[in-house]
């Protein structure tokens, strides 16, 4: 501190605020023409205060107003430059894959105004190469300084918490990209694509019906009318009333499900059940039941495995082995096996024959339209000349599409013709076939009048010829114990 | 092989797109005009062009000139609904290798493409 003449008259520099404002306090009967700007300086600079061109500018003002009689005496010289701080670094979703605003509460309107409630979409699908996200590294921010010069340290900014799983990628510019196909999960800060979606409860009008590439858990059951469809597997922990399900691999269900004729099991590979009823479908692979497996009409391409159980009515077409506790019902309930891989065949030599014939009527209206066309001869503008060849195109596509059809066709029907009497025939039934059990094997028709004990085995000779073996006794001719009618007769 | 398909109809490109990965090409690339066509070779680098003739912004014959003018010795068909013989001899005279007019059936143009290839390799 530096003073005038007077021991009173000393001007004061206070810092304030931790150094964030500096100030001068002239006395009031500080002698004005003895006040000059390097005195005041000397004074500032005395106080540790850092001068530079805007502060010597100050003074000088200062110094001015003083002299020309101003009633100011305390005038702030200086301000520090405060830090600012850098910022955190954080996940910026890109529209339509925030999982906390998505997927949106409102239905997916098809064509028409009306809302299907079924197709209300549950997860976000993301599809391999999707930005779905930005992520913002976290910034140094910029130090500052207080008025006598000394750094402010700017807080850097800390790293976003997110964690990113390699079925993510970021770029260099931060963006997030999907590297498959999947849901988004982003739980406790980590962001993750998964194949496996799971329903914690239902499927119903809360999730509306699921659709996913990849396996789909539903932890409780399926309500009636929803679909579940999934590219890999099906897992169902309770109970499936009369829905579709749908998958590429295989099925499996705790419970079981009571279709009443109306719910659909479409399966790519092997289905495991405690129970099903009513259930019109197909699978390509095994078909394992722990209890009943009642009315149903399913195609099974491998074995049906329902040891411990019984099957009861319906219309079960097996390609592979049987093995069952019981078959029919004490009340003699009409069930009917068909066994062999020709029913399998026979309903694809049908949907060949469906196709050949759409085939064939798209490819006359084609060609229809191509003579009509092609009438005008050397008249034809420019764009019927196009036209032209895009029908040209058109009938060549669907003109192959037939000849791949055909040879399909006469494929399968080679196979059905080669198996034909020479499909080998395994049934075991360890405790009971019930009367009006029918049993169509290769060329015969086996019909059941009364029970017949288990265990039992039902096989065919070399002959074609219909056997049977109860326990570890000796193989005798079925029609011992059933009606068996020769079909091809 | 890489082929470039000059054509502004979608659905030329198309039918086009398939007869070519019916004979097994798979590296294609695709432009709406001329000009499309003159900015993308220079990365693509076509081994084989079919280029239409009637075209906006720049025409198949225009492309044409240019693209020789640059010195490239790439085979071209021209896949055009122009049939008139003043027509053809001009593409002709301006340095395409084959012609084919629409319409054309995907075996008349797969048969174009095979021919031309093989007259190449002769040559």
């Amino acid at each position: 501190m530096s003073s005038s003449s007077e021991d009173n008259l000393e001007i004061e520099v206070r810092i304030e605020g931790d150094g964030a404002v500096a100030k001068v306090i002239i006395p009031r009967d500080f002698p004005k023409q003895t006040l000059d700007a390097s005195q005041l300086e000397a004074v500032v600079r005395q106080r540790g205060v850092s001068i530079d061109a805007t502060v010597e500018d100050r003074l000088q003002q200062i110094v001015q107003a003083f002299r020309d009689e101003s009633d100011q005496l305390e005038h702030v010289i200086a301000e520090s430059v405060p830090a600012v701080n850098g910022q955190d670094g954080r996940l910026e979703w890109v529209e339509g894959f925030n999982p906390a605003t998505e997927p949106r509460a409102e239905n997916t309107p098809g064509d028409s105004d009306a809302v299907s409630y079924y197709d209300r979409v549950a997860y976000i699908h993301v599809t391999e190469g999707s930005h779905v996200a930005i992520l913002h590294e976290p910034t140094e921010g910029k130090d500052g300084r207080d008025v006598t010069g000394r750094t402010i340290r700017a807080r850097p900014g800390k790293r976003s918490d997110a964690r990113i799983d390699p079925t993510f990628m970021v770029d260099s510019s931060g963006c997030v990209i999907a590297q498959a196909d999947g849901v988004l999960q982003y739980n406790k800060s980590v962001l993750k694509l998964s194949r496996l979606f799971e329903v914690k409860g239902y499927v119903d009008f809360s999730t509306g019906n699921i659709d996913f590439d990849g396996t789909v858990n539903v932890r409780q059951g399926v309500r009636d009318r929803f679909e579940v469809k999934a590219t890999e597997d099906i897992i169902v922990g309770g109970l499936i009333e009369a829905a579709t399900i749908r998958c590429g691999r295989d099925f499996a269900c705790r419970q079981g499900m009571a279709a009443k004729d109306r719910g659909q099991l479409l399966v790519g590979g092997d289905a495991n059940a405690g129970y099903l009823n009513g259930v019109r479908g197909h699978i390509q692979g095994n078909l394992t039941i722990r209890r009943e497996l009642i009315n149903c009409e399913l195609v099974i391409g491998g074995d049906l495995i329902c040891e411990q159980g019984a099957i009861i009515g319906g219309s079960v077409a097996v390609a592979g082995s049987i093995r069952a506790g019981v078959l029919g019902s004490p009340a003699g309930t009409p069930s009917v096996i068909v066994l062999g891989t020709g029913p399998l065949l026979s309903d694809h030599i049908r949907k060949l024959k469906g196709l050949a014939k759409q085939l064939r009527e798209q490819l006359q209206v084609q060609k229809r339209k191509f003579d009509v066309l092609s009438a005008a001869g050397k008249n034809l503008r420019p764009s019927e000349k196009v036209r032209l060849t895009v029908l040209s195109s058109e009938i060549s596509e669907t003109e192959q599409k037939l000849d791949a059809c055909g040879a399909e066709h006469a494929q399968v029907r080679q196979t059905i013709d080669g198996e034909s009497g020479s499909g080998a025939v395994d049934v075991r039934v360890s405790k009971v076939i019930h009367s009006r059990v029918c049993l169509r094997m290769n060329n015969h028709e086996v019909r059941f009048d009364a029970p017949l004990k288990g265990p039992v085995t039902i096989g065919t000779d070399e002959q074609d010829q219909p056997q049977f073996r109860k326990g570890d006794g000796p193989i005798q001719a079925l029609t011992k114990v059933a009606k068996v009618r020769n079909r091809a007769a | 092989m890489r082929v470039m398909i000059v054509d502004d109809s979608k659905t030329m490109r198309n039918i086009q797109r398939n007869v070519l990965t019916k004979l097994g090409y798979t590296e294609l690339e695709e432009a709406c005009d001329g000009q499309d066509a003159l900015s993308k070779a220079g990365a693509f680098k076509p081994e084989l062009i079919l280029l239409d003739w009637n075209m906006p912004n720049m025409d198949g014959l225009a492309f044409l000139k240019t693209y020789r003018g640059q010195g490239h010795d790439t085979p071209i068909i021209m896949v055009t609904t122009e049939s008139e013989k003043p027509r053809v001899v001009e593409a002709i005279k301006a340095g395409v290798n084959n012609y084919l007019v629409k319409p054309f059936t995907p075996d008349g143009l797969s048969g174009r493409i095979k021919e031309t290839l093989e007259k190449m390799a002769a040559a």
